[in-house]
């Protein structure tokens, strides 16, 4: 057992060595195709070599025909299956980010640009394996690759196998890609937190909020920026997105910080911390994130959200944890 | 896990596959395993159906043992061919009764693989073919449909198989030619003999004319030059020196004695292709000189005794004179055993011979007025003989004088023996058919006759056929010319002439060429395919140089065919007109990388190329929505068309 675990490691080395990372859409080509008899396959190599023994053995030319038949079916679906992979191209299609707990997913787009559809494709870490998919010529397929998480922090998608038995089950043929990919696990929110404490008034150290009352001018647009703020006589004139800024009057916010969270131990603050600001997003409030080294100032909305539970989530971690 | 319907489909598919390989055997298997195998599927499949439970590993202990009990019992081995077969069927029903996994699907599917092979062991006429070819095809379709994981976009399973069998077929055919074929054989061939149609080493009155009705080729020959005349045609097969009164037999005691043969006047060369007999002989014209020794010996009786029973297609060569004299120094002690008769049987007939041969001069003179018995006074030639008594001779003698080739040759040979002349009953076939076809001769069962060897003095073994001398007819012009006054044999194949007799004649040699090309195909086959390719003085080593370029030249001929399947689709004119919008601008440096979305490509260029900016921005929306929007006309795409043409920068 040790030494196949050995030789897998060598092999899978070998493999990224040559391979190397990889980035964007990969089309798999005859270079990084591998194929192998599956046990069933092997079964079948022995089956016909009983049969040729006794087709021989009793000079019988039909009984070697059949064998040499059997054979010859068994090279094609050889051939079937590697081509059942070749010039599939897998694109990463995006990731979702969980709560420690919860599934993280890595979402993979394959398509089909040739004319045959190609059957029974499957894509696999080395510990958990997404669900065979078919695609018709000229097709698409997302395979989502589900990854039980405990702890938050960094995922890592680093291997993923794309394989096929289609269409005997006689052989495997088997693509690695190393796409390198991340998902970040957000701090599981705690299931009973104290109230957030009270914003520390207008004469705290909260920031201004901004207001929708004054327009105070342009900015560039960000992603994140409600759609209702852009400005879209601007864009007709000049075709660049801005967005309006208004500024109100001074109101307390909440900035949430961690060293006036209450609890054991850090990991059961920033679950504290993390059902804050899931609460506060899902209540529609504008909310700001303090850490030791980190401030985020107040926004509202998903994007704060995001921002604010990575923070959390990269906290004091160390490094990324392999899929 | 598996839907119950996908389990009963699979089901379904192996049974159905196991039934296909079993029908071949059904003929030769003992009727309670076929009864057993069958109902095992039924009760499989209903069990699916309806839930039942399947046999737990006691009952099914039981069964296999009871089930191996019944082989060994029924064939007294479970190691021969039919014992095997029956093994393999039953295990197979057995299997069946706890199939569940995939697993076992794939075993159960082996098997019937294995049945096909075996089905070939039987027989290789093209019947079976035909029959097990689309059995093997059903197999593999069969485990398609047990190999298939995902769901939906399955292959229909038996085109998926049929189109992958056809691409087999090249490489199938090159290893078919030219992989080496071994001479002689690992283990024992099977040495079962098997009840076939056909001449054996006994034969009582009446066994030759139940063979006259029966077409069935027993072989074929081809002559190197022109076929001997009609009269000529004996070939030889059983010489039967033993009688009980009754059945003549070939004897228990055998000579290691080899009589000399001087052989005269011209050569006859020709090639036998016999069919499977279950018997240990080999048929040749008389006399024959040459023949295979690997194969065959040629006894003290030249007869061509093989050592293993003919249990599949055999071919050899062979050269015989139909003139010659064998055995004129012949050993008293090998005269003496063809002198023997039943003690106390048959006296009226031994004794009239014996006055015959008193009243004769000679012996062949005496042969002759035996001869002048049968032709002078009322004996009948007809194909329904009435029965005989114990005393066969003397009941076919003395009261029904009624006969076939086998009581004239019977009540001859005995009188021979009985008048001191050293005799004995050959049995073979004689005359045949000529396929103006395929030009050889078809020499079917109906052909089966029965003949006398006399040994004379001045001439040694001496062929004497009793029934030319009823009926020469039978033997110039064949039994149907003769006997078809009798309408028993109305039409038959072996008529000349007509449609149907013309389509029997090519069917016939359409099964020759099978038997010659397919069947018989060997290393000398081999050999000389080599040297029409071009190889002066072929050895393995060539063989295997073809072997290799021909399983490469099929294989690159497979992968060009798959990658024509696969070839990539022409991409539809929305995206060609965008990729070529995007290939544009990559000559000037703006390059799009795959990731990235159109829209967010347009505002990349709007940045850094701000002059090409409005046709970008209206190339991609249009593209967008041709490709987006579900109504769209063609002036849409001949818009985008007309952009991107004008789009240089």
């Amino acid at each position: 057992m040790r030494l196949t675990g050995f030789l897998r490691q060598r092999v899978r080395n070998w493999i990224r060595r040559r391979q190397g990372p990889d980035r964007g859409p990969v089309t798999l080509r005859r270079g990084r195709i591998y194929i192998l008899p599956t046990s069933l396959g092997v079964a079948f190599g022995l089956m016909l070599f009983a049969m040729l023994l006794g087709s021989l053995n009793y000079a019988n030319n039909l009984g070697l025909g059949l064998t040499f038949l059997l054979a010859s079916l068994g090279l094609v679906t050889m051939q079937a299956c590697h081509r059942n992979l070749e010039t599939l191209i897998v694109s990463e299609a995006g990731t979702e980010s969980p709560f420690a707990g919860q599934e993280a997913i890595f979402q993979l787009a394959f398509s089909n640009p040739g004319r045959a559809a190609r059957c029974d494709l499957e894509a696999a870490t080395s510990v958990m394996a997404a669900d065979p998919v078919s695609i018709a010529a000229g097709g698409e397929a997302a395979v989502n690759l589900r990854v039980a998480t405990r702890r938050r922090g960094w995922v890592l998608l680093d291997r993923v196998e794309i394989a096929t038995r289609f269409p005997y089950g006689l052989f495997r043929a088997w693509a690695v890609l190393h796409p390198d990919r991340r998902c970040l696990v957000y701090p599981r929110p705690a299931d009973t937190a104290p109230p957030p404490p009270p914003a520390p008034g207008a004469s705290g150290a909260g920031a201004m909020r901004r207001g929708d009352d004054d327009f105070a001018g342009l900015k560039d647009y960000h992603p994140g920026d409600a759609p209702r703020h852009i400005a879209w006589k601007a864009y007709a004139k000049g075709g660049e997105l801005l967005v309006k800024e208004f500024s109100g009057a001074a109101e307390p916010v909440p900035i949430f910080d961690l060293a006036q969270v209450p609890g054991p131990d850090l990991e059961s603050r920033l679950s504290v911390l993390a059902r804050w600001i899931v609460d506060a997003e899902a209540r529609g409030e504008t909310f700001g994130l303090r850490l030791p080294g980190l401030e985020i100032p107040p926004q509202p909305g998903r994007q704060q959200r995001r921002r604010c539970l990575a923070a959390l989530a990269e906290y004091q971690t160390v490094g990324p944890v392999d899929a | 896990m598996l839907e119950p319907g996908e389990q009963f489909r699979r089901l379904s598919w192996t049974t159905a596959g196991l039934v296909a390989a079993l029908v071949p055997h059904m003929a030769h298997l003992r009727i309670w395993v076929t009864g057993f195998v069958l109902a095992a599927c039924v009760w499989r499949l209903l069990a699916e159906r309806r839930g039942w439970r399947l046999p737990g590993v006691a009952l099914r202990t039981a069964i296999a043992l009871g089930a191996t009990a019944g082989v060994i019992t029924s064939y007294s081995t479970i190691t021969g061919l039919d014992g095997g077969t029956a093994l393999l069927a039953l295990m197979a029903a057995l299997k069946l009764l706890e199939t569940r996994a995939p697993r076992d699907h794939v075993v159960l599917i082996f098997i019937g693989w294995f049945l096909c092979l075996a089905a070939f062991l039987y027989a290789q006429d093209i019947r079976t073919v035909a029959f097990v070819l689309p059995t093997v095809w059903l197999l593999a379709a069969a485990l398609l449909e047990v190999a298939r994981r995902g769901h939906g976009l399955a292959p229909a399973p038996f085109r998926a198989t049929g189109a992958m069998l056809v691409k087999a077929l090249p490489l199938a055919f090159v290893l078919f030619l030219f992989f080496p074929r071994i001479a002689g054989s690992f283990w024992g061939a099977p040495s079962s003999e098997r009840a076939l149609t056909g001449l054996t080493d006994e034969m009582s009155p009446g066994d030759i004319s139940d063979l006259t009705l029966n077409d069935t080729v027993a072989f074929r020959v081809r002559f190197k030059g022109s076929p001997p005349p009609p009269s000529e045609r004996y070939w030889r097969g059983p010489v039967l020196n033993e009688f009980d009164g009754y059945t003549w037999s070939r004897g228990e005691i055998q000579f290691h004695d080899r009589p000399l043969v001087r052989y005269l006047g011209q050569s006859i060369d020709y090639t036998v292709t016999l069919e499977p007999t279950g018997q240990r002989m080999l048929f040749a014209l008389d006399m024959v000189e040459e023949w295979p020794a690997a194969m065959a010996q040629r006894s003290w009786d030249f007869q061509l005794r093989t050592r293993n029973p003919v249990n599949s297609v055999l071919q050899y060569d062979a050269r015989s004179y139909p003139r010659y004299q064998a055995g004129t120094q012949n050993s008293p002690a090998l005269r003496n055993s063809n002198l023997q008769l039943a003690p106390g049987r048959n006296p009226r007939s031994i004794q009239l011979a014996r006055s015959m041969r008193r009243a004769a001069g000679s012996e062949r003179e005496f042969a002759r007025s035996v001869l002048a018995m049968f032709r002078e006074q009322d004996f009948y030639y007809t194909l329904a003989p009435p029965g005989l008594e114990r005393d066969s001779v003397d009941d076919f003698l003395f009261n029904t004088r009624q006969g076939f080739c086998g009581h004239f040759a019977s009540a001859f040979t005995m009188m021979m023996r009985a008048g001191g002349v050293p005799a004995r009953v050959v049995g073979g076939y004689q005359g045949g058919d000529w396929n103006p076809i395929g030009g050889y001769l078809i020499l079917r069962q109906s052909h089966a006759h029965a003949w006398s060897e006399v040994w004379l003095p001045d001439s040694g073994w001496t062929r004497i056929d009793p029934t030319a001398a009823v009926a020469p007819e039978r033997i110039e012009r064949g039994l149907t010319a003769e006997i078809s006054g009798d309408g028993l044999r109305e039409g038959g194949l072996t008529r000349d002439g007509g449609l149907y007799w013309q389509a029997g004649m090519i069917w016939d040699s359409v099964n020759a060429h099978w038997n010659d090309w397919v069947v018989q195909f060997n290393r000398l086959q081999q050999e000389e395919l080599l040297r029409e390719i071009g190889f002066d003085d072929p050895d393995w080593q060539d063989l295997a140089l073809v072997l290799g370029v021909g399983l490469g030249a099929a294989l690159a001929l497979l992968s060009g065919w798959l990658a024509w399947e696969f070839r990539p689709r022409r991409p539809d004119p929305v995206t060609a007109n965008y990729r070529r919008f995007v290939q544009r601008l990559a000559r000037r440096g703006v390059e799009k990388s795959p990731h990235e979305a159109p829209r967010d490509f347009a505002a990349r260029v709007r940045h850094l190329r701000p002059d090409l900016a409005p046709a970008a921005s209206a190339i991609t929306e249009l593209y967008l929505q041709l490709r987006y929007l579900p109504v769209h006309g063609a002036r849409d795409l001949m818009l985008l068309r007309a952009l991107v043409r004008r789009f240089n920068p």
